[in-house]
């Protein structure tokens, strides 16, 4: 009897190792596959090869070597190495909203997050007297960050104010809240960009469709510092947010500070979601279809979720962004654009999944 | 010793408890009866340290309930909600396993689990995913998640129910107070809010009735379940009978008055 017990045990608490591991080998197949396909392809053995004699720093002759390296190490790297970190920041402010508000079809950019971040990022740019456009000054770029992080985390402070009562909030008022937030968000980065110089202008693709165009290794030394915070915050998160799952006063009663835990994954969501935005644009669907595949995976304890969360959201993004750069060569697909077309229909399949909890 | 010293609670200047004392000793079982509104739930939740009290004072083992960080009350005391959905598909191993509050090995939790679930006579559905069971069953695996938690924090801390016989078939409603009172028998307090007066009688050493936020009696369940404490609880007149093992009152004899 008891040995039958544990049996059936042993597989509910213990699902989900297989399923890591299978991320970590697609998250890395996306990376070398970035750094290899492109306008010029570079046969990934002779990546690998690159990347060993950049760590070991040796330095390649000339010719067609010096110009793979050239590709590989200064254009592709730091594409490839945003690409991780925003996908990755991306997914588990998605774990994180959907956590806290107790509620499957969060994003950051339907609830209204990444629209705040962008309206502060872009009035950082139009309203900070340009200090930040065409220069690599330092300040400035972490300038723009910081505010796109103020302004997520405003977005994200406003919407739990106004859904959440007595630790409840239904999932269609998150979503209209969200919806309101994010459109109100949009018109006033609208009203900037229409005020801005036409160089700026250009830029509103950027910002409502998101790109890993441009990356620097700047851009990727500004997020390093947000990402990383997010994810130490998810990781020290994950038992209290699995209780949570059962309701926030079940949650107390578990022994979690439930006040100080939305605190800290509401810093953390501005963090990830905010930082990435200010070096790719809004990008959505990330944070809402990777959290759900790996429910359906590896089951939905966090600890595990997150980090799943992070190596397949790493690993979406970054084969989108070989998609986005490679569908209509030589121009370049926004990868929101991408994003939403792998998205939209998953997001579509859930809405029915969850018509119950919806009212229809 | 869980102790509540004059407590009240008001909410938008509406007093929902006003000066209740009450108390309960390691052994005891306490039920809290009273009509709808009459301030059960707010006292329990009061008493689980949800809610912080207008005034007066709650303490535990002698301390300030306030003291407690959330995880050192979590030892001392389990809390079965009333109902419970959870947002996620968790199976049923994984929600009994969150009551598991502190470090343990993944062995540890798993027997914790196995003896939790067979203790509510439910060892075969640990693979169930909770969404997919009916309210009764989901009502016991939170008695089993709350139990786990009991011994996860040593085996006597108290339990508190809020209704929890609300969505059980009558064995069901049996076996959940007869686990209360095993409790109770191993030394551990327990508080009950209850809406049937026969199962308080039956379940309890002590009720405690409340109506209006006020505390209108007190004591062993013969001295408490009365002709006239029905007339001033509910409003109804009744018979009240009685078995060698307690009071008992029967609907059927039971006429309403006009309320005022």
């Amino acid at each position: 009897m008891s040995a039958t017990v544990s049996g059936t045990l042993m597989a509910p608490l213990g699902r989900g190792s297989t399923g890591l591991w299978v991320c970590a080998v697609l998250l890395v197949a996306a990376m070398i596959g970035s750094l290899a396909i492109g306008p010029v392809t570079i046969e990934p053995g002779h990546v690998l090869g690159i990347l060993y004699d950049a760590l070991t720093g040796t330095r390649p002759s000339g010719g067609n070597a010096l110009r793979d390296a050239i590709i590989v190490l200064d254009i592709r790297l730091p594409r490839m190495i945003l690409g991780v970190l925003v996908g990755g920041s991306l997914a588990v402010a998605g774990v994180l909203l959907q956590g806290i508000f107790r509620n499957p079809l969060a994003d950051p950019i339907f609830v209204g997050v990444s629209p705040g971040a962008a309206l502060a990022a872009v009035a950082f740019i139009v309203l900070g007297g340009g200090v930040v456009i065409g220069a690599s000054d330092f300040i400035g770029r972490f300038g723009l960050v910081l505010s796109a992080f103020f302004g997520a985390l405003t977005a994200t402070v406003v919407l739990h104010q106004l859904t959440v009562h007595e630790g409840r909030t239904s999932v269609a008022a998150l979503l209209f809240t969200g919806i309101a937030l994010g459109a109100l968000a949009s018109a006033g980065t609208g009203i900037l960009l229409f005020l801005a110089s036409d160089q700026q202008l250009r830029e509103f693709t950027f910002w409502s469709f998101g790109s890993l165009g441009g990356a620097t290794w700047i851009k990727v030394a500004m997020l390093v510092p947000f990402a990383l915070l997010s994810f130490v915050i998810a990781g020290v998160l994950a038992h209290g947010l699995d209780a949570i799952a059962l309701g926030e006063a079940e949650a107390f009663h578990l022994g979690v500070n439930v006040e100080r835990l939305k605190r800290l994954a509401i810093v953390a969501v501005a963090a990830g979601a905010g930082g990435s935005v200010a070096v790719s644009g809004t990008i959505g669907f990330i944070g809402l279809v990777i959290p759900h595949l790996l429910r359906l995976m590896i089951g939905p304890s966090h600890k595990k979720l997150l980090i799943g969360s992070a190596l397949l959201g790493a690993a979406i993004l970054v084969a989108a962004d070989v998609g986005a750069r490679t569908v209509v060569t030589p121009a370049e697909l926004p990868i929101g654009v991408v994003t939403a077309f792998l998205g939209a229909p998953f997001f579509l399949w859930l809405l029915r999944r969850y018509r119950a909890s919806l009212g229809g | 010793m869980y102790e509540a010293c004059a407590l009240s609670f008001s909410r938008r200047n509406r007093a929902i408890l006003d000066r209740v004392d009450f108390s309960v000793a390691p052994g005891r079982t306490v039920a809290i009866v009273g009509p709808n509104g009459a301030g059960k739930s707010t006292l329990l939740k009061l008493l689980t340290g949800e809610l912080a009290p207008s005034s007066g004072e709650i303490r535990l083992d002698g301390k300030p309930l306030a003291s407690f960080a959330p995880q050192e009350l979590a030892h001392r005391r389990a809390v079965l909600p009333q109902s419970a959905s959870v947002s996620f598909p968790f199976t049923v191993a994984e929600i009994v396993a969150l009551g598991a509050v502190g470090r343990f090995t993944r062995a540890e939790k798993e027997s914790l689990v196995a003896r939790a679930l067979s203790t509510v006579e439910m060892p075969q559905f640990a693979a169930r995913f909770y969404d997919e069971l009916s309210g009764g069953e989901r009502q016991r695996v939170q008695l089993a998640r709350v139990f786990a938690q009991l011994w996860a924090g040593g085996g006597n801390g108290y339990l508190l129910l809020d209704e929890p016989t609300s969505s059980l078939d009558l064995s069901h409603q049996l076996l959940t107070l007869e686990l209360a009172r095993q409790h109770a028998a191993t030394g551990a307090g327990v508080i009950c809010v209850l809406h049937d007066l026969n199962l308080a009688a039956m379940a309890a050493d002590e009720i405690v009735a409340l109506k209006n936020g006020r505390v209108v009696a007190a004591g062993a369940p013969s001295a408490i379940v009365t002709d006239a404490l029905m007339a001033e609880l509910y409003g109804v007149t009744c018979k009240v009978g009685a078995v060698p093992e307690g009071p008992f009152v029967l609907p059927q004899s039971v006429q309403r008055q006009s309320r005022h």
